[in-house]
Protein backbone atom coordinates (compact mmCIF):
# COMPACT_ATOMS: atom_id res chain seq x y z
CA UNK A 1 0.00 0.00 0.00
CA UNK A 2 1.80 3.38 -1.16
CA UNK A 3 1.74 5.79 2.00
CA UNK A 4 -0.29 8.71 1.54
CA UNK A 5 2.61 11.75 1.16
CA UNK A 6 3.25 9.80 -1.90
CA UNK A 7 -0.91 9.18 -2.89
CA UNK A 8 -0.78 13.28 -2.29
CA UNK A 9 2.19 13.79 -4.98
CA UNK A 10 0.41 12.02 -7.60
CA UNK A 11 -2.53 12.94 -6.91
CA UNK A 12 -0.95 16.40 -7.57
CA UNK A 13 0.66 14.95 -10.77
CA UNK A 14 -2.76 14.05 -12.23
CA UNK A 15 -3.75 17.78 -11.85
CA UNK A 16 -0.84 18.20 -14.26
CA UNK A 17 1.15 20.24 -11.27
CA UNK A 18 4.78 20.85 -12.30
CA UNK A 19 6.24 21.04 -9.37
CA UNK A 20 4.86 17.59 -8.10
CA UNK A 21 6.44 15.97 -11.49
CA UNK A 22 9.51 17.69 -10.37
CA UNK A 23 9.25 16.83 -6.58
CA UNK A 24 8.10 12.94 -7.75
CA UNK A 25 11.39 12.72 -10.15
CA UNK A 26 13.38 14.37 -8.00
CA UNK A 27 12.68 11.12 -5.81
CA UNK A 28 12.70 8.50 -8.61
CA UNK A 29 15.40 10.04 -10.88
CA UNK A 30 18.60 8.36 -9.75
CA UNK A 31 17.20 4.77 -9.07
CA UNK A 32 15.45 4.97 -13.02
CA UNK A 33 18.70 5.69 -14.61
CA UNK A 34 21.18 3.60 -12.75
CA UNK A 35 18.59 0.75 -13.70
CA UNK A 36 18.74 1.83 -17.33
CA UNK A 37 22.67 1.96 -17.10
CA UNK A 38 22.94 -1.38 -15.55
CA UNK A 39 20.95 -2.69 -18.47
CA UNK A 40 22.63 -0.78 -21.13
CA UNK A 41 25.70 0.05 -19.78
CA UNK A 42 26.21 3.45 -21.65
CA UNK A 43 25.35 6.59 -20.02
CA UNK A 44 24.13 8.81 -22.55
CA UNK A 45 21.53 5.88 -23.59
CA UNK A 46 20.61 5.51 -19.92
CA UNK A 47 19.67 9.30 -19.29
CA UNK A 48 18.05 8.94 -22.86
CA UNK A 49 15.99 6.22 -21.69
CA UNK A 50 15.39 7.86 -17.89
CA UNK A 51 14.48 10.74 -19.63
CA UNK A 52 11.42 8.58 -21.70
CA UNK A 53 10.36 6.35 -19.36
CA UNK A 54 9.27 9.79 -17.21
CA UNK A 55 8.02 11.25 -19.98
CA UNK A 56 5.70 8.24 -20.72
CA UNK A 57 5.04 8.33 -16.70
CA UNK A 58 3.67 11.78 -16.43
CA UNK A 59 1.66 11.61 -19.99
CA UNK A 60 -0.37 8.37 -18.66
CA UNK A 61 -0.58 9.32 -14.90
CA UNK A 62 -3.94 10.17 -15.07
CA UNK A 63 -4.95 6.89 -15.75
CA UNK A 64 -2.75 5.67 -12.89
CA UNK A 65 -4.60 4.15 -9.91
CA UNK A 66 -3.30 5.34 -6.60
CA UNK A 67 -4.00 2.11 -4.76
CA UNK A 68 -0.92 0.92 -6.64
CA UNK A 69 3.24 1.03 -6.21
CA UNK A 70 3.77 3.80 -8.12
CA UNK A 71 7.10 2.40 -8.15
CA UNK A 72 6.68 -0.65 -9.82
CA UNK A 73 4.88 0.97 -12.47
CA UNK A 74 7.76 3.50 -13.51
CA UNK A 75 10.70 0.02 -13.12
CA UNK A 76 7.98 -1.40 -15.41
CA UNK A 77 8.41 1.47 -18.05
CA UNK A 78 11.93 1.62 -17.30
CA UNK A 79 12.81 -1.82 -17.97
CA UNK A 80 10.34 -2.50 -20.86
CA UNK A 81 11.57 0.27 -22.49
CA UNK A 82 15.65 -1.23 -21.90
CA UNK A 83 14.69 -4.48 -22.73
CA UNK A 84 13.47 -3.01 -26.36
CA UNK A 85 16.53 -0.73 -26.88
CA UNK A 86 18.83 -3.74 -26.25
CA UNK A 87 17.24 -5.52 -28.78
CA UNK A 88 17.49 -2.91 -30.97
CA UNK A 89 20.94 -2.57 -30.48
CA UNK A 90 23.61 -5.22 -30.40
CA UNK A 91 25.34 -5.88 -27.21
CA UNK A 92 29.06 -5.58 -27.89
CA UNK A 93 27.96 -1.49 -29.32
CA UNK A 94 25.87 -0.97 -26.03
CA UNK A 95 29.10 -1.47 -23.24
CA UNK A 96 30.59 1.93 -22.68
CA UNK A 97 33.97 0.56 -21.68
CA UNK A 98 35.37 4.34 -21.50
CA UNK A 99 32.70 5.55 -19.02
CA UNK A 100 32.49 2.55 -17.33
CA UNK A 101 34.02 3.16 -13.58
CA UNK A 102 35.61 6.21 -15.20
CA UNK A 103 34.10 8.73 -12.53
CA UNK A 104 34.38 9.04 -8.75
CA UNK A 105 33.81 6.03 -6.96
CA UNK A 106 32.60 6.65 -2.95
CA UNK A 107 35.74 3.86 -2.19
CA UNK A 108 38.95 4.55 -1.23
CA UNK A 109 41.08 6.96 -3.38
CA UNK A 110 44.06 4.29 -3.49
CA UNK A 111 44.61 4.75 -7.94
CA UNK A 112 45.62 0.65 -7.60
CA UNK A 113 42.13 0.10 -5.92
CA UNK A 114 40.43 2.18 -8.12
CA UNK A 115 41.81 0.71 -11.17
CA UNK A 116 40.96 -2.52 -10.05
CA UNK A 117 37.97 -1.40 -9.39
CA UNK A 118 37.28 0.41 -12.65
CA UNK A 119 38.23 -3.25 -14.64
CA UNK A 120 36.07 -5.18 -12.70
CA UNK A 121 33.07 -3.24 -13.60
CA UNK A 122 34.32 -3.14 -16.79
CA UNK A 123 34.29 -6.60 -17.06
CA UNK A 124 31.00 -7.04 -15.07
CA UNK A 125 28.86 -5.03 -17.20
CA UNK A 126 30.27 -7.09 -20.54
CA UNK A 127 29.57 -10.00 -19.25
CA UNK A 128 26.08 -8.92 -18.26
CA UNK A 129 25.93 -7.49 -21.68
CA UNK A 130 26.05 -11.02 -23.38
CA UNK A 131 22.88 -12.27 -21.16
CA UNK A 132 19.74 -12.56 -22.81
CA UNK A 133 17.40 -9.06 -22.04
CA UNK A 134 15.22 -10.95 -19.82
CA UNK A 135 17.90 -13.10 -17.62
CA UNK A 136 19.68 -9.46 -17.54
CA UNK A 137 16.84 -7.51 -16.24
CA UNK A 138 16.09 -10.15 -13.30
CA UNK A 139 19.57 -9.90 -12.08
CA UNK A 140 20.26 -6.26 -11.85
CA UNK A 141 17.02 -5.69 -10.55
CA UNK A 142 17.41 -8.36 -7.39
CA UNK A 143 21.50 -8.61 -7.81
CA UNK A 144 22.94 -4.84 -8.58
CA UNK A 145 19.32 -2.79 -7.48
CA UNK A 146 18.47 -5.28 -4.57
CA UNK A 147 14.56 -5.60 -5.30
CA UNK A 148 12.77 -8.48 -3.71
CA UNK A 149 11.15 -11.18 -6.03
CA UNK A 150 7.78 -10.04 -5.39
CA UNK A 151 9.00 -6.88 -6.45
CA UNK A 152 10.92 -8.26 -9.36
CA UNK A 153 7.14 -10.37 -10.33
CA UNK A 154 5.48 -7.06 -10.35
CA UNK A 155 8.13 -4.73 -12.44
CA UNK A 156 8.78 -7.48 -15.37
CA UNK A 157 5.08 -8.73 -15.21
CA UNK A 158 5.63 -12.51 -14.16
CA UNK A 159 4.99 -14.39 -11.80
CA UNK A 160 7.07 -15.22 -8.27
CA UNK A 161 8.13 -18.62 -9.90
CA UNK A 162 8.75 -17.37 -13.11
CA UNK A 163 11.75 -14.53 -11.58
CA UNK A 164 13.06 -17.18 -9.46
CA UNK A 165 13.81 -19.27 -12.33
CA UNK A 166 15.44 -16.76 -14.13
CA UNK A 167 17.56 -15.34 -11.75
CA UNK A 168 18.55 -19.21 -11.38
CA UNK A 169 19.09 -19.29 -14.84
CA UNK A 170 20.99 -16.23 -15.06
CA UNK A 171 22.93 -16.68 -11.95
CA UNK A 172 24.63 -19.80 -13.81
CA UNK A 173 25.46 -18.20 -16.67
CA UNK A 174 26.85 -14.95 -15.89
CA UNK A 175 29.16 -17.20 -13.96
CA UNK A 176 29.85 -19.19 -16.87
CA UNK A 177 30.82 -16.16 -18.71
CA UNK A 178 32.43 -14.67 -15.93
CA UNK A 179 34.60 -17.75 -16.08
CA UNK A 180 35.51 -17.49 -19.58
CA UNK A 181 33.45 -20.90 -19.76
CA UNK A 182 32.35 -21.29 -23.40
CA UNK A 183 28.58 -21.50 -22.82
CA UNK A 184 25.81 -21.18 -24.86
CA UNK A 185 23.41 -18.60 -24.56
CA UNK A 186 20.59 -19.64 -26.50
CA UNK A 187 17.20 -17.63 -26.87
CA UNK A 188 15.88 -15.89 -23.20
CA UNK A 189 12.77 -18.28 -23.45
CA UNK A 190 11.49 -19.22 -20.18
CA UNK A 191 11.65 -22.69 -21.97
CA UNK A 192 11.69 -25.63 -19.76
CA UNK A 193 9.57 -23.67 -16.89
CA UNK B 1 20.08 -34.76 -1.51
CA UNK B 2 23.70 -35.62 -3.98
CA UNK B 3 25.73 -33.08 -5.30
CA UNK B 4 23.94 -32.80 -8.82
CA UNK B 5 20.62 -32.00 -6.92
CA UNK B 6 22.19 -29.70 -4.05
CA UNK B 7 24.04 -27.76 -6.69
CA UNK B 8 21.42 -26.72 -8.27
CA UNK B 9 19.96 -24.85 -5.74
CA UNK B 10 22.94 -22.97 -5.07
CA UNK B 11 22.10 -20.09 -7.36
CA UNK B 12 19.03 -19.29 -5.77
CA UNK B 13 20.96 -20.28 -1.91
CA UNK B 14 23.62 -17.54 -2.97
CA UNK B 15 21.01 -14.75 -3.81
CA UNK B 16 19.12 -15.97 -0.20
CA UNK B 17 16.01 -16.81 -2.34
CA UNK B 18 15.75 -20.16 -1.61
CA UNK B 19 12.79 -21.75 0.18
CA UNK B 20 13.29 -23.14 3.84
CA UNK B 21 13.74 -26.91 3.44
CA UNK B 22 16.17 -25.80 0.13
CA UNK B 23 18.06 -23.53 2.50
CA UNK B 24 18.21 -26.74 5.45
CA UNK B 25 19.36 -29.14 3.00
CA UNK B 26 22.00 -26.76 1.13
CA UNK B 27 23.42 -25.81 4.45
CA UNK B 28 23.59 -29.31 5.64
CA UNK B 29 25.31 -30.71 2.46
CA UNK B 30 28.41 -27.99 1.95
CA UNK B 31 29.02 -28.83 5.82
CA UNK B 32 30.34 -31.90 4.41
CA UNK B 33 31.17 -31.35 1.07
CA UNK B 34 34.25 -29.03 0.36
CA UNK B 35 33.56 -29.20 -3.62
CA UNK B 36 29.82 -27.77 -3.01
CA UNK B 37 31.17 -25.38 -0.85
CA UNK B 38 33.53 -24.32 -3.11
CA UNK B 39 31.13 -23.77 -5.86
CA UNK B 40 29.17 -22.09 -3.34
CA UNK B 41 31.74 -19.43 -3.01
CA UNK B 42 31.86 -18.94 -6.68
CA UNK B 43 28.14 -17.84 -6.87
CA UNK B 44 29.00 -16.03 -3.56
CA UNK B 45 31.74 -14.25 -5.96
CA UNK B 46 29.80 -13.81 -8.74
CA UNK B 47 26.95 -11.68 -6.55
CA UNK B 48 29.90 -9.35 -5.03
CA UNK B 49 31.17 -8.48 -8.28
CA UNK B 50 27.69 -7.63 -9.71
CA UNK B 51 27.33 -5.57 -6.50
CA UNK B 52 29.97 -3.57 -7.34
CA UNK B 53 28.21 -1.96 -9.68
CA UNK B 54 25.95 -0.43 -7.27
CA UNK B 55 28.77 1.91 -6.93
CA UNK B 56 30.08 4.97 -9.18
CA UNK B 57 28.72 8.41 -9.95
CA UNK B 58 26.54 9.86 -12.69
CA UNK B 59 28.65 12.51 -15.26
CA UNK B 60 27.97 15.65 -14.01
CA UNK B 61 25.10 17.92 -14.78
CA UNK B 62 23.09 14.15 -15.74
CA UNK B 63 19.90 14.91 -13.10
CA UNK B 64 19.58 17.99 -14.53
CA UNK B 65 19.73 18.07 -17.99
CA UNK B 66 17.21 14.96 -17.13
CA UNK B 67 14.73 17.22 -15.19
CA UNK B 68 15.32 19.93 -18.44
CA UNK B 69 14.35 17.44 -20.96
CA UNK B 70 11.41 16.03 -19.42
CA UNK B 71 9.92 19.68 -18.34
CA UNK B 72 10.69 20.97 -22.07
CA UNK B 73 8.55 17.92 -23.15
CA UNK B 74 5.87 18.20 -20.98
CA UNK B 75 5.53 21.91 -20.38
CA UNK B 76 6.48 23.37 -22.81
CA UNK B 77 7.05 27.00 -22.54
CA UNK B 78 7.11 30.41 -25.03
CA UNK B 79 9.88 32.06 -25.62
CA UNK B 80 9.99 35.23 -23.38
CA UNK B 81 10.97 38.66 -25.24
CA UNK B 82 12.83 40.57 -22.75
CA UNK B 83 12.46 43.70 -24.59
CA UNK B 84 8.88 42.76 -25.22
CA UNK B 85 7.62 45.86 -22.61
CA UNK B 86 10.47 48.22 -24.58
CA UNK B 87 8.74 47.50 -27.46
CA UNK B 88 5.05 48.00 -26.63
CA UNK B 89 5.77 51.34 -25.65
CA UNK B 90 7.64 52.49 -28.24
CA UNK B 91 4.34 51.36 -30.46
CA UNK B 92 2.32 53.19 -28.45
CA UNK B 93 4.70 56.56 -27.98
CA UNK B 94 5.09 55.93 -32.03
CA UNK B 95 0.95 55.77 -32.28
CA UNK B 96 0.17 58.66 -29.80
CA UNK B 97 2.64 61.07 -31.73
CA UNK B 98 1.41 60.28 -35.17
CA UNK B 99 -1.78 61.36 -33.44
CA UNK B 100 -0.40 64.23 -32.49
CA UNK B 101 1.05 64.73 -35.73
CA UNK B 102 -2.41 64.54 -37.43
CA UNK B 103 -3.90 66.99 -35.23
CA UNK B 104 -1.44 70.04 -35.22
CA UNK B 105 -1.74 69.48 -39.12
CA UNK B 106 -5.44 69.82 -39.55
CA UNK B 107 -5.45 72.49 -36.85
CA UNK B 108 -3.22 74.85 -39.45
CA UNK B 109 -4.69 73.99 -42.27
CA UNK B 110 -7.84 74.81 -40.90
CA UNK B 111 -6.75 78.03 -39.57
CA UNK B 112 -4.92 78.68 -43.08
CA UNK B 113 -8.11 77.92 -45.23
CA UNK B 114 -10.67 79.86 -42.90
CA UNK B 115 -12.10 82.93 -44.78
CA UNK B 116 -12.45 86.96 -43.86
CA UNK B 117 -14.46 86.20 -41.64
CA UNK B 118 -17.73 88.12 -41.20
CA UNK B 119 -16.27 89.55 -38.16
CA UNK B 120 -13.22 90.82 -39.10
CA UNK B 121 -12.90 94.21 -37.17
CA UNK B 122 -12.67 97.57 -39.78
CA UNK B 123 -10.77 100.11 -38.32
CA UNK B 124 -13.05 103.69 -39.20
CA UNK B 125 -12.32 106.97 -37.97
CA UNK B 126 -11.61 107.89 -34.53
CA UNK B 127 -14.69 108.93 -32.45
CA UNK B 128 -13.71 111.34 -29.08
CA UNK B 129 -10.38 109.94 -29.28
CA UNK B 130 -11.06 106.12 -28.90
CA UNK B 131 -10.83 104.06 -31.56
CA UNK B 132 -14.23 102.82 -33.05
CA UNK B 133 -13.62 98.99 -34.28
CA UNK B 134 -17.13 97.65 -36.17
CA UNK B 135 -17.81 94.55 -38.04
CA UNK B 136 -17.92 95.47 -41.81
CA UNK B 137 -21.49 94.39 -41.78
CA UNK B 138 -22.43 96.14 -38.65
CA UNK B 139 -26.37 95.89 -38.25
CA UNK B 140 -28.02 98.22 -36.20
CA UNK B 141 -28.99 96.14 -33.30
CA UNK B 142 -25.18 95.17 -32.93
CA UNK B 143 -23.47 96.65 -29.72
CA UNK B 144 -20.54 99.35 -31.11
CA UNK B 145 -16.90 98.01 -30.00
CA UNK B 146 -14.23 100.57 -29.03
CA UNK B 147 -11.15 100.19 -28.70
CA UNK B 148 -9.81 102.22 -26.13
CA UNK B 149 -6.06 103.28 -26.87
CA UNK B 150 -3.16 102.06 -24.36
CA UNK B 151 -1.84 104.49 -21.82
CA UNK B 152 1.39 105.96 -23.63
CA UNK B 153 4.15 104.71 -20.61
CA UNK B 154 6.79 107.01 -21.03
CA UNK B 155 10.43 105.62 -21.33
CA UNK B 156 12.85 106.70 -19.16
CA UNK B 157 15.48 109.26 -20.57
CA UNK B 158 18.23 108.20 -21.79
CA UNK B 159 20.90 109.52 -22.72
CA UNK B 160 22.87 108.28 -25.98
CA UNK B 161 25.68 106.53 -24.29
CA UNK B 162 23.31 104.47 -21.81
CA UNK B 163 24.10 106.09 -18.54
CA UNK B 164 21.57 108.23 -16.77
CA UNK B 165 22.46 111.77 -15.21
CA UNK B 166 21.59 114.79 -13.25
CA UNK B 167 19.94 117.86 -14.23
CA UNK B 168 22.48 120.44 -14.85
CA UNK B 169 23.68 122.77 -12.30
CA UNK B 170 23.46 125.72 -14.54
CA UNK B 171 19.56 124.76 -14.93
CA UNK B 172 18.63 125.32 -11.30
CA UNK B 173 16.84 128.26 -10.38
CA UNK B 174 18.80 130.53 -9.12
CA UNK B 175 18.91 130.82 -4.88
CA UNK B 176 18.01 126.96 -4.78
CA UNK B 177 20.12 125.05 -2.62
CA UNK B 178 22.76 122.85 -4.17
CA UNK B 179 22.04 119.87 -1.59
CA UNK B 180 23.57 117.35 -3.72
Amino acid sequence: MPEAAEVSLIKRCQEGREDAFRELMEKYQRRVYWIAYNMLSNYDTAREIAQEAFIRVFRNIGRFDVKKNFYTWLYQITVNLCIDRMRKLSHGKTVDIDGIGGLADPGPRDPAETGERTETRARVHVALDRLPPKYKAVLTLRDIQGFSCEEISEIVGCTNATVRWRLHRARKLFRAIWEGKGVEIGDDSDAGF
Amino acid sequence: MGCEEIRDLLALYAGGESYDNERVAVEAHVAVCAACARELDHFREAGVNLARLREGSAPPGTFKSLWTGVRSDLFPRKTVDRSGWLDASLRYAAVTMVGIAIGVLIHVAERREAPPAAGTVAATAPVNGLMPVQPATLTPSQPRLFLRPQPRVTAPRVELDGNYYLPRVESLPAGAAKDF
